[in-house]
């Protein structure tokens, strides 16, 4: 089943046009590789997912609804959520405070009771493996604990999609490997079947974890398949290694 | 807490006095650490909500003769609605923009008191008079009324700061792209923000007008906007005992001076102003250096 389908994406900024037409969808369960070189629209392409931004034209259907015209919050409780690519972290809390924000945000104006919402945090934090510093403020942490800190605060939204934007940026090898194990774990582990898109270019690691891979250069989608034959794509080799014949 | 209590019997009743306007100034503080301190938007303005407190409650209960505590009430709820005007502003314009926009409102204010409402309800440039607070003039008696104004105003502050909602509160100064995506509504909880501080700011005007029994246009002034900022930076905004210890750490010495170097006190503030400049959250608030000392966290972090 369709979890996420996109249609004809059209985002501009000022003269550039970062995203033209974009079309894919996501099923139920999939972890999806989301490539392109530099500036080819992959952020632009989450970040108008995630409703930080509004497209100029085109449609965003999420279990068959019309998001398009939605509020970021509201997006969030439809279950699409994000991380941020240079982690954000509220410098001012311990970390448990940030990710119960996001467990809460699920409820209405009453919410539930505190112990529960509590409970749910620890649980996010414990999927990425930072219980331990429940307690902790951010400066305390590593570069790539607060990238997990930053899956931790999207899981706690309980997310149906969840939307990792460069999650390999500036962490070494063997956080790389733990990290892609963690989110490995997280898909096929959990009751509900979670769906994930992971946006990178450090293409090694992730054609590991990934069920299926979409390219974007210059805002537009260029391959869609499986992680093995889009690397023999002629379009995306062209693409990465600019248009000299290889 | 207990010298608070004593204080009125051991104190010269000018002193007395002194006091109760402070803790009602406190009051006024703390209204702005809750849009301000909690949720990060830059009020220049509070002496707008303070100015339509004060005066709903000076006008109800001088000119249409309604009992004192009803018309604080009045000027309180006022001063509560007033606040969805800064808070859907805030919804447009970000920092300073919004600084800017709510520096405006008092002066639109005082504007409209002066030139547009009637001389015989607002009195014009003069102000009105405004019945005593209990009816008769006690001073010892209003500043018992302050003390627990302001004890039951930080307990109203401490519950909203411990909730969820003050949680969201922080969230979003500290980032709103990450409050976004947390899935806060940030555009309801600002506009939340700016009305629990126009409650708050609205019913320390309504007090202060029956305190000093009078109210005229100074209410709006850029005093009462700044004076709270000065001493939230300097209490610590963004916690609950931060205001209260920065109002009277500050506003008492320069009241009292007042009497020694006359109206030279009045630019006391003013220099307190270039505070602001350097330390716009009172991250060297008093209060929560204490506090994150206790805690062995050094300052440098928390940026």
């Amino acid at each position: 089943m369709k979890l996420l389908e996109v249609e004809g994406l059209t985002k501009r900024f000022g003269g550039v046009v970062a995203l033209k037409g974009v079309s894919f969808s996501i099923r139920e369960g999939e972890i999806v590789g989301l490539i392109g070189p530099n500036g080819a629209g992959k952020t632009t392409l989450a970040r108008v997912i995630l409703k930080l931004l509004s497209p100029d034209s085109g449609r965003i259907l999420f279990e068959d609804e019309d998001i398009t015209h939605l509020k970021p919050w509201e997006v969030v409780k439809r279950g699409i959520c994000g991380t941020f690519q240079i982690p954000k972290p509220i410098k001012a809390l311990p970390i448990i405070s940030s990710v119960m924000a996001a467990a809460l945000s699920k409820y209405g104006f009453k919410g539930s009771k505190i112990e529960e919402v509590e409970r749910k945090a620890l649980k996010a934090l414990e999927l990425v493996g930072l219980s331990y510093f429940a307690r902790a403020y951010p400066f305390m942490l590593t570069y790539a604990d607060l990238k997990r800190l930053e899956i931790a605060r999207a899981l706690a939204t309980e997310p149906k999609l969840l939307i990792l934007d460069e999650p390999f940026a500036g962490l070494t090898l063997t956080e790389i490997q733990e990290l892609s194990e963690a989110i490995k774990a997280l898909c096929r582990g959990s009751s509900r079947r979670m769906s994930i898109i992971v946006i990178e270019h450090k293409l090694s690691e992730l054609m590991r974890i990934v069920d299926r891979v979409i390219v974007l250069n210059f805002g537009e989608v260029i391959a869609d398949g499986k992680p093995e034959e889009v690397v023999k794509d002629k379009r995306v080799i062209e693409a990465y290694l600019g248009g000299e014949e290889v | 807490m207990i010298i608070a209590l004593i204080m009125p019997y051991l104190l010269p009743l000018h002193i007395t006095r002194t006091f109760t306007i402070t803790f009602i100034y406190a009051i006024l503080a703390l209204s702005w650490n809750i849009a301000s301190g909690y949720a990060g938007q830059l009020n220049l303005g509070v002496a707008f909500m303070f100015g339509i407190g004060g005066y709903t409650s000076a006008i109800t209960s001088a000119t249409f003769g309604f009992p004192v505590w009803f018309s604080i009430v009045i000027g309180s709820l006022l001063g509560m609605i007033s606040g969805i005007i800064p808070g859907l502003i805030s919804l447009r314009l970000q920092r300073s923009y919004l600084g800017l926009a709510t520096l405006a409102l008092p002066m639109i204010l005082s504007a409209i008191i002066v030139n547009a409402l009637p001389r015989e309800i607002a009195g014009g440039m003069e102000g009105i008079l405004a019945p005593p607070l209990l009816g008769v003039r006690d001073i010892v008696l209003e500043y018992y009324v302050a003390l627990v104004s302001l004890l039951l105003s930080s307990i109203f502050v401490w519950r909203i700061a411990s909730s969820k909602m003050g949680l969201f509160f922080q969230i979003i100064r500290e980032d709103e792209d990450v409050a976004k995506a947390s899935g806060i509504n940030t555009h309801l909880y600002k506009v939340l923000a700016f009305l629990l501080t126009g409650l708050l700011a609205g019913f320390s005007g309504s007090l202060y007008v029956h305190v000093v029994r009078t109210v005229s246009p100074v209410v709006t002034s850029f005093l009462i906007s700044f004076l709270p900022i000065i001493w939230c930076a300097i209490g610590g905004a963004g916690t609950v005992y931060g205001p209260i210890i920065g109002t009277i750490l500050l506003d008492v010495p320069t009241s009292l001076a007042r009497g020694y170097i006359g109206a030279f006190a009045e630019y006391v503030p003013y220099a307190l102003l270039l505070l602001v400049v350097f330390i716009p959250r009172g991250e060297f608030g008093v209060g929560r250096l204490l506090v994150l000392r206790l805690k062995g966290i050094k300052l440098e972090h928390m940026r």
